[in-house]
């Protein structure tokens, strides 16, 4: 049997359970029942980019030839705000649950879990397990290929030979391989302004649902704003500083990276962003500024993509990331 | 471009032109950005801070039903004088017209000329429940709802109603307002100088006379505060009888969960806690203000609930008004600078609930209602839309989102108008940039993280530093589901 | 200085002191991505008996970083007592294991013999302990530190909640606050890691964090463990702080890249003393942890069990209220699995103790490290037989904003329980008080977060 179907199939239970324990919270929130699509997590559609003219102010326009297929529903966490207003949410009876569920608005941490005895309860100790398990296998995991070709991206290898050797040799990560060298030195557009890289660093989970969203708000952005962009691939296996042999080889004025980040247990799925003006050989780490916690129950990945455009531009304006930037902008 | 990391301060102004006081606050937020360096940032309020208190004055009257505006305007004049304050300088804060001022013939007369004279910032009418509201967040109880897990009810009391709102950590869940107040019956001399209306059909309905001219110590008045006090401690314990009915203004109350702590707050409140007794005395003799306080101290019902003591008393709306009612949008957003500040917009929700096919199907319907509801005559009064609910959105879903919504709002009556949406979920600017990308003509204002609902109106302030926009919500009427 | 050995027919020739040293450790995935770590097993085995004849003067003399590139080898030489070195210098490091291992050796010898060695000596016969030896050895220390109560004692193990929010949300940090309380979490510190490393940030974190040990009386201390820098400007605006915390490392240079330096902590310390809000007189909280050198570039090719050592030498100085090694942190290019981790932590723990300092471990790991919440437990109960000062627990392990695991507070319950400890005595007090101990353990009020409730 699969693995992610077991993992999947016991995520339903542990919910199943949760659902059993506070059935009128569900009753009253309908659309949590949508949480659980097993079998089509991934966008399938081909994505066609169809340039009509280069002009500012967004003369692109993205067409989607096929419907995605539907994505899991998730509630993206509203701002805690002071608003006056109505009840957000209603009153419930059971007084007792009521309050913990008040708790655990406040709070992503596991609180309000019960004991048995001086240990965990059965059900939030193996919820415990499988979000670890879940963080674990997005470490080990591989991005598929048709994700990377789906968004036209080419694939190139960092100097590192397998998943234990880049865990073990950060420094063997920062590096491409000589092949890589040369395949982007063929396929790549030279000096662009901002090049795009992503790399499934320490999970690949991260890329798989976050991607395609985050690379194409980005790209709209930088239309939006008139940036010229370079040739987009992928380095398996990459840390953040293979950025300095990418700046080294096809000299763009900004680099952004977009690699998965070591993964939590609040998401094996969280994308970070790193962007550097003009990483080379020598680049301090200081220069370098990242946007993380890109991922559903985080900034939305849509929503980053179009930040993103926006610190690019202003990196550019100041010749300048990271520390550098902030002496600059005062 | 905005700049984040940059500490930056506004000044906010309150001012609560009440029954019988008429008081006026200036505080200065800090903002920053909470996010920490290595996320998308997060402006947040983060410090309040108490630039002047005015003293509490006589609310200006030209008679019982018209306010004295020009006598407000003076107050408001010197007090900004006072406080080294131009009136260009305030960048938000509400003017709340509380109690029976509201009903008064020249209230919104009087909300204008104070928009043009007391600053470019954000003006507020107040009805009764966001008055009690607001007068919880300034007495500092619906902070302490926040903390004590336990179901609190501020009841502001003033000159001509009582005010509940109930609160549980932090979350509003009901209100309720009554016929109760200070100035009900005035005196002079010693003698009954004006009853109000609702009081005359109270004494009426329970067999009681009272004339104008009557003794101050008449056992009706005295029967009044104690009537007053009992059926307070019967609606707060949600036991309505008929003969009450007489003092409710508007709807019964509305909280399910049962009242634990109950908070005092308003000029009422002064009488019982004293908190300003070093200044200006502003507890009276002319009316029953302090026989009520004394009536609801001496209440056993009453004493069935815990007391809290409130932070603020007779200052506890203006507290709220001036530094409770500004909320930040999000930091990442999508507006057109040129068209704020934005006032008086009013809200149409609509609610995705979660599913962003079944969502679209219905939304042009939705947006036509919104039209109805606010632009029925198709004078071109423009409204915000809220939208809620909406499910996690990858980058198609957005441009199938961002197509309707252009396709919807050119069918509006004056379609060249601003497109304003107020995003719940953190998706403003993604939206935004895709409507820029769809080269729409006409100006974009794209916010987010705020909640708001149908019958809300909001005001968008001019854009900070950081590139938030500082937004004012005002409920005006308590919906219940 | 004899540096060769011949084991089993083979010759086994070591260049230098570092060599010899590095090779000795136990095998640590960090020791090997410096390029310094034994080849085989039995070269490992080789270089622990070449380690075990050389004298304790052997080390002193051949300085590994000298104290002229380095204040903290300055630090570490300066801070040794000569009547107890001159009395001990001729022993080997074998002579030196059997004298700490031995029946009549105990608390009161040991911390005399420590004035005596210097942090590569304390490192050095480290290397030749087994598990069980670290366990026991440590055992016989009690290190009693006081800074608005007193920890360590015989019998206790104390423990730091660390209510950490992923955005610094007040209400959120103090819900987890809570949650830990409840389960009687906390008496050694109550410390967050704040994701706003700002002035303001900390200062709202001290305040909300005082504000509540002041009205429930809670006998403990607060900390936000943000850049030490960053706090003494709290303090110094009004801030109430009951210790400085800092991250050190056994370098000057990986110093340097921390932004600190020996002047800084000195200062830190003073300040603390000075307008802390801490009783004292200790109110200084160092964090450590093997590879944090490597890390920042900063070794000079010595291994990372010697440069932890020198982590507490330089502690040591500033007579710390709390020390912890955050074992299992940085990474599996450090230590790569449960095993390495679990050695590191009882290495840590015995070289700090013998440092003479309160010694406490975050028993932890990432989601990249082979390890999980079994090994940490593991870990646990070897550290509490090994007299543990404090641990450190997040709601169910669980830290959602360093987005790590550590000991959960039902785990920090349970040790305490199944190993017959109790938290420190005045902190007990104030638990039978509210009713969440009772008999010396949990109550059946115990776990439920709204006892908080006022």
């Amino acid at each position: 049997m699969n693995e992610d179907l077991i993992q999947q199939i016991t995520k339903m239970v542990v919910e199943k359970l949760e659902a059993a324990s506070s059935a009128q919270t569900i009753q009253q929130q309908p659309t949590n029942e949508q949480k659980v699509e097993l079998f089509s997590q991934r966008p399938i559609g081909q994505l066609e980019v169809e340039t009509v003219k280069k002009s500012p102010s967004g003369a692109v326009v993205f067409h989607s030839t096929t419907e995605g297929p539907k994505r899991n529903i998730s509630t993206v966490k509203p701002k805690p705000t002071t608003a006056y207003g109505n009840p957000k949410t209603k009153p419930q009876d059971n007084l007792e649950e009521d309050k913990l569920a008040d708790y655990r608005k406040k709070t992503p941490a596991r609180i309000g879990v019960g004991r048995a005895g001086s240990r965990p309860k059965t059900k939030t100790w193996l919820q415990f397990r499988l979000d670890h398990a879940a963080a674990v296998d997005a470490v080990y995991g591989e991005v598929q290929d048709d994700l990377l070709e789906q968004l036209g991206l080419f694939q190139v290898q960092s100097k590192v030979a397998d998943k234990e050797e880049y865990i073990r040799r950060p420094d063997l990560g920062r590096k491409l391989s000589d092949e890589a060298k040369a395949l982007i030195q063929e396929r790549c557009k030279k000096s662009p302004v901002v090049q795009i890289v992503a790399s499934n660093g320490l999970s690949a989970k991260a890329i798989e649902e976050n991607l395609e969203d985050v690379y194409l708000s980005l790209q709209q952005s930088l239309n939006n704003l008139n940036i010229d962009m370079g040739t987009t691939f992928y380095v398996d296996k990459g840390r953040v500083a293979v950025m300095d042999d990418i700046g080294e080889l096809l000299q763009p004025d900004v680099v952004v990276m977009l690699i998965g980040e070591r993964p939590g247990l609040v998401s094996a799925e969280s994308l970070s962003a790193y962007i550097c003006y003009k990483p080379r050989h020598g680049t301090i780490e200081a220069d370098r500024m990242v946007i993380s916690n890109i991922h559903k129950g985080g900034i939305p990945p849509v929503e980053a993509g179009a930040f993103l455009g926006t610190v690019i531009q202003k990196i550019l304006k100041y010749e300048a990331s990271g520390v550098s930037l902030v002496q600059k902008e005062g | 471009m905005s700049n984040f990391n940059k500490h930056e301060t506004i000044i906010s102004a309150g001012i609560d032109i009440g029954t019988s006081t008429t008081k006026l606050i200036i505080s200065r937020f800090s903002l920053r950005n909470v996010a920490g360096a290595t996320h998308v940032p997060r402006i947040e309020i983060t410090d309040k801070e108490i630039l002047y208190k005015s003293p509490v004055f006589r609310t200006p009257l030209q008679d019982a039903v018209t306010i004295d505006v020009a006598g407000v305007q003076q107050i408001i004049r010197t007090e900004y004088d006072k406080a080294g304050i131009q009136p260009s300088q305030i960048e938000t804060g509400a003017v709340i017209i509380t109690g029976e001022t509201a009903t008064k013939r020249n209230a919104s007369e009087m909300l204008h000329q104070l928009s043009d004279e007391a600053g470019d910032f954000l003006v507020a009418t107040a009805g009764p429940d966001l008055e009690g509201i607001i007068a919880a967040k300034g007495s500092g109880s619906y902070e302490s709802s926040g903390k004590s897990g336990q179901v609190i009810a501020n009841i502001d009391i003033g000159g001509g109603t009582a005010n509940i709102a109930v609160f549980k950590d932090k979350q509003l869940l009901g209100t309720c307002t009554m016929h109760i107040g200070g100035r009900l019956i005035e005196f002079e001399h010693g003698k009954v100088r004006t009853i109000s209306p609702p009081v005359e059909r109270l004494l009426q309905d329970q067999g009681y006379t009272l004339q104008v001219g009557d003794p101050q110590n008449a056992s009706a008045v005295s029967f009044v505060t104690t009537y007053m006090a009992e059926a307070m401690a019967r609606i707060l314990k949600k036991e309505v009888q008929a003969q009450d009915r007489v003092l409710l203004l508007g709807h019964e109350p509305n909280w399910l969960p049962p009242i634990d702590i109950i908070v005092f707050s308003g000029g009422i409140s002064e009488c019982m806690y004293h908190h300003t007794s070093g200044e200006v005395q502003i507890a009276r003799y002319d009316d029953i203000g302090m026989q009520l306080a004394e009536a609801l101290l001496q209440n056993t019902s009453l004493q069935h609930f815990t007391w809290q003591e409130p932070v603020e008393t007779v200052r506890a709306t203006v507290l709220g008004a001036g530094t409770q009612t500004t909320e930040i949008s999000g930091a990442t957003i999508q507006i057109a600078p040129h068209e704020l500040p934005l006032k008086n917009i009013p809200i149409y929700q609509y609610d995705f609930e979660g599913n962003l096919d079944i969502g679209l199907s219905r939304f042009e319907d939705a947006v036509q209602q919104a039209v109805t509801l606010y632009d029925s005559a198709k004078e071109g009064q423009n409204f915000a839309l809220y939208l809620s609910n909406l499910p996690y959105l990858g980058f198609r879903d957005v441009q199938r989102l961002a197509k309707e919504i252009v396709q919807i709002m050119n069918k509006r009556p004056r379609p060249e108008q601003p497109i304003i949406l107020v995003i719940q979920s953190d998706h403003a600017k993604v939206i935004g940039q895709t409507l820029a990308a769809l080269q729409v003509k006409q100006s974009i204002i794209c916010i987010d993280q705020i909640n708001v609902e149908t019958g809300d109106y909001i005001d968008i302030g001019n854009a900070l530093t950081s590139g938030v926009v500082p937004v004012v919500v005002k409920t005006l009427t308590f919906h219940t589901t | 200085m004899n540096l060769s050995t011949t084991l089993g027919g083979e010759r086994y020739v070591f260049h230098d002191l570092k060599e010899v040293l590095a090779k000795a450790n136990e095998e640590k995935s960090g020791d090997r991505l410096a390029g310094i770590a034994a080849e085989t097993v039995q070269e490992r085995i080789a270089a622990k008996t070449v380690v075990s004849e050389l004298l304790i003067s052997d080390i002193r003399n051949n300085p590994l970083i000298p104290i002229e590139d380095d204040e903290v080898s300055l630090i570490i030489e300066n801070d040794i007592n000569e009547k107890v070195y001159s009395g001990i210098q001729n022993w080997s490091i074998a002579e030196l294991r059997e004298y700490i291992l031995s029946n009549e050796v105990g608390d009161r010898e040991l911390k005399r013999l420590s004035r005596g060695l210097t942090s590569e000596v304390i490192a050095a016969v480290t290397k030749l302990m087994s598990n069980l030896d670290l366990v026991h050895a440590a055992n016989k220390i009690e290190i009693l530190s006081t800074c608005n109560i007193t920890i360590g004692q015989k019998g206790t193990l104390s423990s730091r909640l660390q209510p950490n929010h992923p955005t610094d949300n007040i209400d959120g940090i103090i819900t987890s606050l809570k949650e830990g309380l409840s389960y009687g979490i906390g008496d050694a510190v109550i410390g967050i890691n704040p994701v706003d490393d700002s002035v303001e940030s900390v200062k709202r974190v001290l305040n909300a964090t005082k504000d509540f040990i002041d009205e429930w009386e809670i006998p403990t201390q607060n900390c936000v463990l943000a850049h030490v820098t960053t706090q003494m400007k709290a303090i110094e605006q009004g801030a109430p702080a009951d210790m400085i915390f800092q991250s050190i490392a056994g370098t000057e240079k990986a110093h340097r890249s921390f932004g600190i330096s020996a002047e800084l902590i000195a200062e830190a310390k003073d300040l603390s003393l000075k307008m802390g809000t801490g009783t004292g007189p200790q109110t200084l909280y160092f964090e450590t942890g093997q590879g944090s050198e490597l890390s920042a570039e900063a070794h000079y090719g010595v291994d990372q069990v010697t440069m932890e050592a020198r982590n507490y030498g330089f502690a040591r100085h500033y007579d710390p209220y709390i020390v912890n090694t955050v074992v299992g942190f940085i990474g599996p290019e450090y230590l790569y699995n449960s095993k390495q981790v679990i050695r590191a932590g009882l290495e840590d723990h015995f070289m700090g103790k013998l440092h003479g300092l309160p010694m406490g471990v975050d028993i932890c790991y990432t989601n990249h490290i082979k390890a999980d919440q079994n090994d940490i437990e593991d870990l646990s109960i070897l550290l509490s037989a090994a007299g543990v000062n404090f641990i450190i627990a997040a709601p169910m392990g669980d830290d959602v904003m360093l987005n790590y695991q550590s000991m959960s507070y039902h785990d920090v319950a349970t040790v305490l329980r199944t190993m017959g400890k109790t938290p420190a005595p005045e902190y007990l007090k104030w638990l039978e008080k509210m009713g969440i101990y009772e008999n010396g353990m949990l109550s059946k009020y115990a776990g439920d977060l709204t006892l908080f409730n006022r």
